[in-house]
């Protein structure tokens, strides 16, 4: 799959490397001729110079190679072209030592490879440096190669200090102090914004996360190598080494160097083998539909297993997550969001690692592969968010007809009661003092009585009106209390069992109601000649059974009665279950959560 | 208002005789009303003063009647149940940990089974339904009789 964007052509590609590797190979041809030391110490056979030789063409070619084919490589061409850089200057340089004019200036030119591996590694994969710290370290670091090497390399004279042959165009300083404090100065500052650049890449890859890792943490590691390297070739400039114990440490950090644009090869392979994980993505859609598993093959797919599908709602123009649940598709620092439409529809959102965009087109064929299942996932959220919804409005309306009832309750016998309470007192009264009069009107005495009476009736009805509307008792004692005083008032022989614990107030009232109701139809229909109730709650849920060892045979909804009560037990999030075999008692049972 | 402290003359006698010790007892003494609707105070005040007794104060709340308990020293309080700070069984418990000895009757409009098995377990003297109230009734329940 090559990229589509206007490059490098083909020929120019395959004539770039072409062209580094017979550069390379002249190079090793005239560094053999030259006799430069490391090769020297080798031993002249035929086989031994012709292996060196290719490993050297290799060497020196591997960087043009690597940074022609990222170049190639969609958005990778700011790595492309670093590297690429860096490979020539690799060969100019080593060249143009053979021109005794040249070597001050390849000595300098050729340090800038530092800076450039420097900016390749903070760059890499996207184009911009992130913080300024960076920003400072590269900088500093393109000031001491150009600067300070500049000076060093041009304006004071190698010769007396390298065994090479040098010819510098302008007069130069001969002191060895002047030489000494540059060269010791050059060391610090390689070591010092080495480590630097080593903290910085650690935490950019440290940062990175899912696939974009896979694919970058070669290219990272070996570049943490290679500047661990340089700094320790710079610590070990302050030792004096053997000249063989010199050849083989450069030879050490050369092949260390070599491993960047192998590297940079190996991760470019990774991203093209995550491509095939389209493939696999839609054997997985076919295999696990619903929103859940498409969120889990998404989330496979793309690597990254904290990924967030936020549906697109039309009806409360809101985003929901696969549980039907509201959902924010705004991402939190380190993560992005996608969006995905249909026929000009949003329709989701996807909230993924970041680092993700890098992979852009691995994002749009998992977007494009997955649409049509996306859309039947967002049906089927939508659809669990208006079940929810629905769940949701008939617990409400369940509590609000409780807490109506409760409210009601409390006015009756605040109010009327109340009033009535205080003038059955004060007719009372008057009943008593007409009796302690002689003189008094016996009807008058009589209508008081029958005042009195009509008052006391009329306070027993009001009461049990609130009874039925909320029991004084449940709300004072809880559902034990309330129980008993139902199975006191039941006119056969009811058993209880419940635990005096207390729980919410709507799942009280539910299960009293429950029970009377239950009660009651005991009393009217199952000819039983006991009957037994029992409670018991674990703080998470309250299950209640109402046995009786009556004819049975009760129909399976039970009846008008306990069909409005299982709806309310249902909106509770609960179950009402009766079972009454013909002959074999009834027994009813609701079990309802508590929390 | 929270809380009334009738004037010591209204009903005729010269002097408190709150500090009697408060024993089972038949004969009518005195007495404070504690109920949070005004009306009902009312009407019980004059149904117990023509039974005999002396209403030496009223409460509303529950904090109102443990302060006048504690100043006045009835021979009975008579304590509504619900009442909007707290209710009549904490009432009665903070008076009986306070050394209080006047005796309390407990009263409420709803019924006594509607607050279980807590009437008997509280330091009070017995529980009187609110249509119940009446000179003898009261007399009957302090004599030591629970109705």
């Amino acid at each position: 799959m090559s990229g589509s964007r206007p490059g490098l052509p083909r020929w120019a590609a395959i004539a770039a490397i072409a062209g580094a590797g017979v550069f390379a190979a002249v190079d090793a041809v005239l560094e053999h001729r030259a006799g430069v030391p490391w090769y020297s110490s080798i031993p002249d056979a035929l086989v031994g110079w012709a292996f060196i030789t290719g490993g050297v063409v290799a060497f020196r070619a591997a960087y043009v190679t690597g940074g022609v084919v990222a170049f190639r490589a969609r958005r990778l061409d700011r790595t492309g072209t670093l590297m690429t850089a860096i490979g020539v200057i690799w060969n100019l340089d080593s060249v143009a030592f053979y021109v005794h004019a040249l070597v001050p200036y390849a000595a300098w030119v050729g340090n800038v490879t530092a800076p450039l591996l420097a900016q390749l590694l903070l760059s890499y994969p996207s184009r911009a440096l992130r913080s300024r710290l960076e920003r400072v370290v590269l900088a500093a670091l393109y000031v001491q190669v150009l600067v300070v090497g500049g000076v060093r390399d041009v304006f004071v004279n190698l010769h007396d200090y390298y065994a090479c042959p040098c010819v510098h165009s302008f007069p130069t300083v001969h002191n060895p102090a002047v030489f000494r404090v540059l060269e010791t100065e050059t060391r610090i500052a390689y070591v010092v914004l080495g480590g630097a650049l080593l903290a910085l890449v650690f935490r950019r890859w440290q940062r990175s996360s899912g696939p974009a890792r896979r694919a970058l943490n070669p290219l990272w590691f070996a570049g943490l190598a290679t500047v661990t390297a340089l700094i320790l070739d710079n610590v070990l400039g302050f030792v004096r080494l053997t000249p063989v114990q010199n050849n083989a440490e450069s030879a050490v950090v050369t092949v260390i160097r070599l491993s960047v644009p192998v590297a940079l090869l190996i991760g470019l392979v990774r991203i093209r083998q995550s491509r095939s994980a389209v493939a696999d993505l839609v054997l997985a859609l076919d295999r696990a539909p619903g929103p859940a598993g498409v969120r889990q093959a998404l989330a496979s797919a793309l690597g990254d297993p904290g990924l967030a599908v936020c549906y697109w709602e039309p009806d409360t123009r809101s985003f929901v997550g696969a549980d039907g649940r509201p959902a924010d598709p705004e991402p939190p620092p380190g993560r992005a969001a996608t969006g995905v439409s249909a026929d000009g529809a949003p329709l989701a959102v996807l909230v993924h690692d970041s680092e993700l965009l890098e992979q852009r087109q691995l994002l749009d064929a998992v977007v494009a592969a997955a649409r049509l299942a996306l859309e039947n996932a967002r049906l089927q959220a939508a659809l669990v968010a208006q079940l929810e919804e629905v769940r949701a409005s008939r617990a409400r309306i369940v509590q609000a007809g409780l807490d109506e009832r409760r409210r009601v309750e409390r006015d009756l016998h605040d109010g009327a009661q109340q009033r009535l309470l205080a003038l059955s007192l004060t007719i009372a009264m008057i009943s008593d003092k007409l009796a302690a009069s002689p003189g008094a009107d016996p009807d008058l005495t009589k209508l008081a009585d029958s005042a009195c009476g009509e008052i006391s009736a009329a306070i027993g009805e009001l009461r049990e009106l609130g009874r039925g509307l909320h029991p004084a008792v449940l709300t004072n004692e809880g559902l034990a209390a309330a129980v008993e005083t139902l199975a006191a008032l039941a006119p056969l022989p009811v058993t209880t069992r419940i635990s005096p614990a207390r729980y919410p107030p709507d799942v009280e009232a539910t299960t009293y109601f429950v029970i009377s109701e239950a009660l009651a139809n005991v009393a009217r229909h199952a000819r039983a000649s006991r009957a037994e109730v029992t409670a018991c709650g674990d703080g998470d849920r309250l299950v209640v059974e109402v046995r009786d060892d009556g004819i049975g045979g009760a129909p399976a909804r039970g009846g008008s009665g306990l069909t409005g009560l299982a709806d309310r037990v249902a909106a509770l999030g609960g179950r009402l279950t009766i079972t009454s075999p013909p002959g074999g008692g009834t027994t009813i049972r609701a079990d309802l959560p508590c929390a | 208002m929270v809380a009334r402290v009738f004037p010591l003359g209204r009903s005729g006698a010269g002097a408190q005789t709150g500090t009697v010790i408060a024993t089972p007892q038949a004969r009518p003494g005195t007495l404070v009303v504690v109920d949070d609707h005004a009306r009902f105070r009312e009407a019980v005040g004059e149904r117990l003063a023509a039974a005999g007794w002396r209403i030496v104060g009223e409460a509303a709340t529950g904090a109102a009647a443990i302060d006048l308990v504690a100043r006045l020293t009835p021979d009975v309080v008579l304590l509504d149940v619900v009442l909007p700070d707290m209710d009549g069984f904490a009432v009665a418990d903070r008076l009986a940990a306070a050394g209080s000895t006047s005796v309390v009757v407990l009263t409420s409009g709803h019924e006594r089974s509607d607050f279980a098995g807590r009437v008997l377990a509280a330091p009070v003297r017995g529980f009187l339904p609110k249509e119940m109230i009446s000179g003898p009734a009261l007399a009957t329940l302090l004599a030591g009789d629970q109705l």
